[in-house]
């Protein structure tokens, strides 16, 4: 600090000042505000950036107050302010620290001692609804830019003491501050250790977004699956938290990071909970089909028309014979272009403001769809493909992890085209291997099918009535398992 | 490093697929024709669809002349816009003559041998000379090929022929207990119709047939009646009147009880059918005359079972499967015939059907 020099406040204000006025060169949102207070008047500096302050509460609980002050004033400790949170340091470092996170420093001459409020007041967004992960059931609030809001936000589902929240920064330059919140009964201590580690291991400027911290700690980086899950909705969080997950809110960031996972829980939603059991159970079901046709389903009409003509239904090989009578591309290559073109549009989409955003729509839903198909690239069939893989591929409600498979059909098509239903087949067989040894935070991310936990499979394929749940699944090796009691038959 | 050698490994040793057949470059043969030539050499004839917009056909006849089937398409591949493949194959049709003169297994045997080819297709004879029916023209309907295999379908689940796919037919020409059978298909008027039932010998050689009203009772005792087995009757006998009843069998027990007696087998076929009047011509009073009527039908029924079990029995074919009954039942004495369908000839069967009328419709 202070090019090691100068490590704590002197007694002498002018000199702190100096200090100051050195080491913030080119901040012209820095405010030195020079006051007398107290009877006799002594001098006082109270320094803060005019840009992370709420001003009102400068003006109101801190100026106007000082200036009003009829006692006499010793030390620094003896100035009281309506302000609930403050603290006092004589290192330089902190000094600092917290004038950039928008606290007001207050300098006494004669004292070394620097008194630090919490007058933050930053832009920032009101709690809106959750934009990518909406639900029909779910609450309406989603997480803010703002590390306090959105713990807010959860212990407002959580009042209970033994919700513990951890502090700790990441980045050199950012000190992103960083909120790690797990239930102290619930959680394993070791996996909490575990990511208490991997946080402490980040060397770098900053992070700007929970995805970059996400990409930092996870456990295996060349895996096309995500392994934590990046949430926007509170209520997502809590509910992961009672599984004995742990919760990493980031600030500056609207989403929070959630582990250990593992692979079935990105199938589930907030909503799953809230709808009675047997239509939340088709639901999984549909997004299990869902997940399937996303992989499989250009590389199996792929197969069928390089190898297997013969699985086709005569009907329909007659319709798919016609269909593409007038194509000149081969299967692999009419798949792979249509699937591109889907992939464009839907990222074209996804960047342009609202407006243009239906031109795209419109751009690609009639001249990708129709006119290619008149115009004789592709074939029909193929379109009604794409369409519907796109759409599959959308029902699965994280968006990390639809992303991951979509981006897996590409080497299931080519492998299809390769060596048909067996390359399919080969795979399919590397996926499942590298789910089963997918590992979240040192917990198994295929469990419960890998290893096999029977009793957690209640909440996987089908969702099981709510009252049968009674036990917290084992996935993120919680340390106190029961749930609830056995209070209905 | 060593991972991605096992992969690349796991897909080295997947060079079973290694050949490609492409649907674009495939001529897909959906009927086979084989009929007799001159010399006696073969005619194998090949439908098989036509995608291109432009011709003006939707499908395309290849009539090629060989020694065997497999030489035929070979000599066919000359033609073809595509490679030849049989895979889904709908149809093997057979000329009747053709059937009558040859052991059809020894042509049919590519179908079995080769396993590219379609082992489900239905085996058809064909009531007349195969060209009649490569070359018909059929503007309202779709192709051929279809056409041919939904006609024998639909006819087969109103019980007016029978149906049987290469795989059955095959088992059955092994079988020491039975013998072939397939559904006969004519062109009448240029519209296929389908209906009789052709009967093969232990040689595999046609040898007659049942006519289109005969069935439904090869049907009944084959034990297929449903979805539901439509007959009808005239009921002079009943009514003293030239007038009809239809009746639909719903449901039917039956029971084969084989046993040997006086050097010969005798089969008690006994069998419950609940049927549905569906139409009466004439007036009769069902409430008061159920039994009668019941009765009466019983025998019509019975009549007419006879008839075509004495029938079979002078052709010596048994496609009905009593020789599957016997051997399951009297084994020893079935082991000691050297011909079962000759020992069929001699067999005495029993048929005493009951007829339950289960409705007789919402009229009275």
């Amino acid at each position: 600090m202070m090019n090691g020099i100068q490590q704590t406040v002197t007694h002498s204000l002018d000199m702190n000042e100096q200090t100051l006025r050195d080491y913030f060169t080119k901040t012209p949102d820095l405010i030195y505000c020079h006051l007398f207070i107290g009877e006799p008047k002594r001098r006082a500096l109270l320094i803060y950036f005019n840009t992370l302050v709420d001003k009102n509460s400068i003006n109101n609980n801190i100026i106007d107050p000082l200036l009003f002050e009829t006692r006499q004033i010793h030390t620094i400790a003896d100035i009281q302010l309506p302000i609930g949170s403050k603290s006092y340091t004589t290192k330089w470092e902190h000094v600092i620290q917290r004038v950039f996170q928008g606290e007001t420093a207050l300098f006494l001459d004669g004292d070394d001692h620097v008194l630090l409020l919490d007058t933050q007041g930053w832009p920032q967004r009101a709690i809106a609804e959750p934009q990518i992960e909406s639900s029909l059931k779910g609450s309406h609030q989603g997480f803010i830019e703002t590390c306090e809001k959105n713990i807010a936000l959860i212990r407002r589902y959580l009042p209970h003491q033994q919700l513990k929240i951890e502090e700790t920064t990441v980045g050199r330059r950012g000190h992103t501050p960083i909120s790690i919140l797990y239930l102290e009964d619930v959680a394993h201590p070791e996996v909490v250790q575990e990511l208490k580690d991997r946080i402490e291991q980040i060397d770098v400027d900053t992070i700007i977004n929970t995805g970059e911290l996400m990409q930092h700690i996870e456990d295996n980086p060349f895996s096309p699956f995500p392994q934590f899950l990046l949430t926007e909705r509170p209520d997502a969080a809590v509910s992961n938290l009672l599984q004995g997950r742990i919760v990493i809110v980031v600030d500056r960031s609207p989403s929070v990071m959630i582990g250990p996972m593992t692979f079935i829980t990105f199938f589930q939603t907030v909503d799953d909970y809230s709808t009675r059991w047997m239509i939340a159970s088709f639901l999984r079901l549909l997004r299990l089909l869902a997940f399937f046709m996303a992989i499989f389903l250009p590389s199996t009409y792929i197969a069928a028309l390089s190898f297997h003509y013969e699985i086709i239904p005569l009907n329909l090989l007659l319709t798919v014979g016609e269909s593409r009578e007038r194509v000149p591309l081969p299967p692999l290559l009419e798949a792979i272009l249509m699937e591109l073109a889907i992939e464009m549009l839907r990222e074209a989409g996804l960047r342009l403001p609202a407006p243009i955003g239906q031109t795209v729509g419109i751009v690609g839903g009639v001249v990708i769809g129709q006119a290619a198909v008149e115009a004789g690239i592709v074939s029909n069939i193929m379109v009604v493909i794409v369409s519907l893989t796109a759409i599959a591929s959308f029902i699965i409600p994280n968006p990390d992890m639809s992303e991951s498979i979509r981006l897996l059909r590409f080497p299931m098509m080519v492998a299809a085209s390769l060596f048909g239903l067996v390359g399919m087949v080969i795979g399919f067989m590397l996926i499942i291997g590298h789910l089963i040894s997918l590992e979240s935070l040192g917990t198994p991310a295929g469990s419960p099918f890998a290893p096999a936990r029977l009793r957690d499979w209640k909440d996987t394929l089908l969702r099981f009535p709510l009252w049968m749940m009674r036990t917290r699944p084992l996935s993120a090796r919680p340390t106190q398992l029961r749930r609830q009691k056995k209070f209905r038959k | 490093m060593k991972k991605c050698m096992y992969v690349i490994l796991c897909f080295f040793i997947a060079t079973g697929c290694g050949i490609r057949t492409q649907l674009d470059e495939l001529t897909l043969v959906l009927t086979v024709g084989l009929d007799e030539g001159k010399d006696g050499n073969l005619l194998v004839y090949s439908i098989s669809p036509v995608f291109n917009k432009e011709s003006k056909n939707i499908y395309e006849v290849i009539r090629t002349v060989g020694m065997t089937p497999r030489n035929g398409r070979s000599k066919a591949n000359a033609f073809a816009s595509g490679k030849i493949v049989g895979g889904k194959a709908q149809n093997i049709i057979v000329s009747k003559t053709f059937a009558k003169n040859h052991d059809m297994f020894s042509y049919l045997d590519v179908f079995f041998r080769d396993p590219k080819n379609s082992t489900t297709a239905n085996f058809i004879v064909f009531d007349g000379p195969l060209k009649d029916l490569m070359y018909v023209r059929l503007d309202d309907k779709p192709r051929l090929s279809v056409a041919i295999r939904d006609v024998i379908l639909t006819a087969h689940a109103n019980k007016q022929t029978t149906k049987i796919n290469m795989l059955d037919f095959r088992r059955s020409s092994l079988d020491r207990a039975q013998t072939p059978f397939a559904p006969i298909l004519k062109v009448h008027k240029g519209d296929l119709v389908a209906g009789g039932i052709a009967l093969f010998n232990r040689q595999r050689k046609y040898v007659g047939s049942l006519s289109q009203k005969e069935s439904p009772y090869f049907a009944i005792l084959k034990k297929n009646v449903k979805p539901a087995t439509s007959l009808t009757f005239q009921t002079k006998e009943l009514t003293k009147q030239k007038e009809y009843v239809s009746i639909s069998i719903e449901h039917g027990d039956f029971s084969y009880k084989p046993s040997f007696r006086n050097g010969a087998f005798h089969f008690d076929v006994h069998m419950k059918l609940g049927v549905i009047v569906t139409e009466l011509t004439t007036y009769i009073d069902m409430k008061k005359e159920k039994k009668k009527v019941e009765k009466w039908l019983a025998k019509e029924i019975q009549k007419q079972l006879e008839s075509i079990v004495k029938k079979m029995q002078k052709y010596e074919v048994d496609p009905v499967g009593f020789g599957l009954y016997a051997r399951a039942y009297e084994y020893k004495l079935f082991q000691k015939q050297k011909s079962w369908p000759k020992a069929f000839a001699k067999a005495k069967i029993n048929i005493h059907p009951t007829v339950e009328i289960i409705s007789y419709g919402v009229l009275q």
